[in-house]
């Protein structure tokens, strides 16, 4: 369990959270709300299409909500410019399946929120061998990403997402495609960082072993939080 | 920046090399196609314009005709026109083409012996005093006596007629190379032209006094048109024709160039939605991912163009050295066309990456990589 810090503000408000597709035709969110404490981990568990990837998504800002508000580190996403600022400078968004960009090496994929934000090269370097060496990817950082295995592309993308220190990590089932081993290596690097970086962790997961080590679980179910 | 833009935009293009080698194959097509009219053109430009000089600083000739060649101007005017203060000399030249057996135009100066064309000239054979004003001996140049196969005093055809060479003459000009000089009178009668020339060159004592000798010589001579040189040049109905002709083969070759990085860009873009969503999702902006685009199509352009000169250099070199075209093409590259065809290709480039742009920055993260 990660042990709580002292701050009681909500690092995440989401308020009454809207969604639909195909012109209303498929409703994916409806009505959610909920906070997350700054610095704790929280799953968010439930069958698949319930709508935890749509809900991460608008949290972090990578798609708006038909209605409700969200509001990172009590900036509201409401309009796009926000929505950009958040993505670039509060959260890191960690995917299943990576997305990696394959014909990058390791470090290059790594650097790519640098150069969004223009963060000087010697900088940037040095925090991508901070986190390289945090993540046990240092001797790989020329690799191109099809030379690397599942967990160390996963453990890549965990890296990409922590390059602009963020204080929000939004992760997507992001031990989904690895096995059991990779899966607690990977999730046991999740919560150091999180530790050690002092971040707040929102994690969609069908796990329910590894939830159950997070500081708190949700369950969704058909667009709803029960 | 710890990755510079044109190193992702370079990297994507290494990607897809064929695609990429495609789009700077339609760049490399535009320029070469416009630097090679246009040159060539203009130089065909500047060979007339030397030819019409010839030493001078004016032109007179005939109001109101569309081509040098239909130009009447009495000699009694032209010899008025040198009485006048301000002018060191006048000189007339009649223009004419005839066809002979074995060549399909030859181009007939007719001229007087005293005429500037022959001072400049270098004489590869005879003598001056051979060719006079009252004579019906002929010159040639140096390209003309090569195709009539034809030495001094041999008889030559020349249209209907049969005439000795004097002589022949080397100037610096590809077209008076290849061309036929006459006596004055000579080819009047050969073109039954009696007393009239096609043009007359003007020569000043003093070249600032060139809208005062062009204002008397028009409200004195109302037929005839006296300009300068370079307003000449701007005007000559043949010369807008040429130059406009140039501009244009050479923007339509453009236009399909830019349709080539067009057709790149959008299929580049259509080929990685997904790693464009991935960019946006780690903090590009859609300005970003645009620049990124647009970066990429001038690195498709730069290619090209480096190509396309060089290869226009090098053909440029080639058909100036070729010896059945010698003299008659002008070949050197303008810097300013140069210019013109290198921002041409960057805007062709920048125009070609427009939509591809636009799409990529309309690309949703969310979806691209739910569906992607």
């Amino acid at each position: 369990m990660i042990s709580s810090t002292a701050s009681i503000q909500n690092a995440i408000s989401v308020r009454n959270l809207t969604k639909s597709f195909d012109g209303g035709r498929i409703e994916v969110l409806r009505g959610v709300s909920l906070d997350v404490q700054r610095g704790k981990l929280l799953a968010l568990c439930g069958p698949s299409g319930c709508g935890k990837s749509t809900l991460l998504h608008i949290v972090a800002g990578i798609e708006s909500a038909d209605q409700g508000s969200v509001c990172v580190e009590g900036h509201p996403l409401s309009s796009e410019k926000n929505r950009l600022q958040a993505l670039r400078h509060t959260i890191g968004f960690i995917f299943q399946l990576h997305n990696l960009i394959p014909d990058l090496t390791l470090e290059e994929n790594c650097l790519i929120p640098s150069l969004a934000i223009g963060t000087k090269r010697e900088e940037a370097r040095e925090r991508f061998h901070e986190l390289a060496k945090r993540t046990g990817l240092e001797h790989r950082s020329r690799n191109r990403i099809q030379d690397l295995s599942g967990g160390e592309r996963q453990r890549t993308a965990i890296c990409r997402a922590l390059m602009n220190s963020p204080s929000i990590i939004v992760a997507d089932e992001p031990t989904g495609a690895l096995d059991e081993k990779t899966s607690w290596s990977v999730f046991g690097l999740l919560c150091d960082l999180v530790v050690s970086q002092n971040v707040t962790m929102i994690m969609a997961t069908h796990d329910r072993d590894l939830a159950r080590n997070s500081d708190r679980i949700l369950n969704m179910r058909d667009g709803r939080l029960e | 920046m710890v990755m510079p833009f044109l190193r992702l935009a370079a990297l994507n293009l290494r990607r897809h090399f064929v695609r990429t080698l495609i789009g700077a194959a339609g760049i490399t097509f535009g320029v070469i196609a416009m630097l090679c009219v246009v040159t060539i053109l203009q130089g065909a430009v500047r060979m007339f314009e030397r030819i019409l000089s010839s030493d001078s600083e004016m032109i007179l000739f005939e109001k109101n005709v569309s081509d040098l060649f239909f130009s009447n101007v009495p000699l009694a005017s032209i010899e008025e026109i040198g009485k006048l203060a301000g002018i060191a000399r006048v000189e007339p030249a009649l223009f004419g083409i005839v066809s002979s057996e074995e060549n399909p135009v030859i181009t007939c100066f007719g001229i007087r012996d005293d005429s500037s064309r022959l001072e400049k000239a270098e004489w590869i054979a005879g003598k001056a005093e051979d060719f006079s004003n009252d004579g019906d001996k002929i010159l040639l140049g140096t390209r003309s006596a090569e195709f009539m196969k034809a030495k001094v005093g041999d008889l030559v055809p020349v249209g209907h007629q049969s005439f000795e060479v004097a002589g022949v003459i080397e100037t610096e000009n590809g077209f008076e190379d290849g061309g036929v000089f006459m006596p004055l009178s000579l080819c009047q009668k050969y073109f039954h032209k009696a007393g009239v020339a096609s043009v007359a060159t003007i020569k000043l004592t003093e070249k600032d006094d060139a809208d005062g000798v062009k204002k008397e010589i028009e409200e004195a001579f109302p037929n005839l048109v006296a300009l300068k040189n370079e307003e000449f040049s701007q005007s000559y109905s043949q010369f807008r024709i040429l130059r406009t002709t140039s501009w244009l083969v050479g923007g339509i070759a453009f236009m399909l160039g830019g349709l080539s990085v067009a057709n790149t860009m959008t299929l580049s873009v259509f080929g990685r939605i997904k790693e464009i969503a991935i960019l946006r999702v780690n903090g590009f902006s859609r300005g970003q991912v645009a620049r990124l685009i647009f970066g990429e199509s001038v690195l498709v352009a730069f290619a090209g163009v480096v190509v396309g000169t060089v290869i226009s250099i090098a053909g440029l070199h080639f058909l100036r050295s070729l010896p059945t075209l010698q003299g008659y093409v002008d070949t050197r590259l303008d810097p300013s066309i140069l210019t013109a065809v290198v921002g041409l290709s960057f805007l062709t480039g920048l125009i070609g990456a427009l939509y591809p742009a636009l799409y990529a920055m309309k690309i949703k993260p969310a979806n691209a990589l739910r569906f992607e």
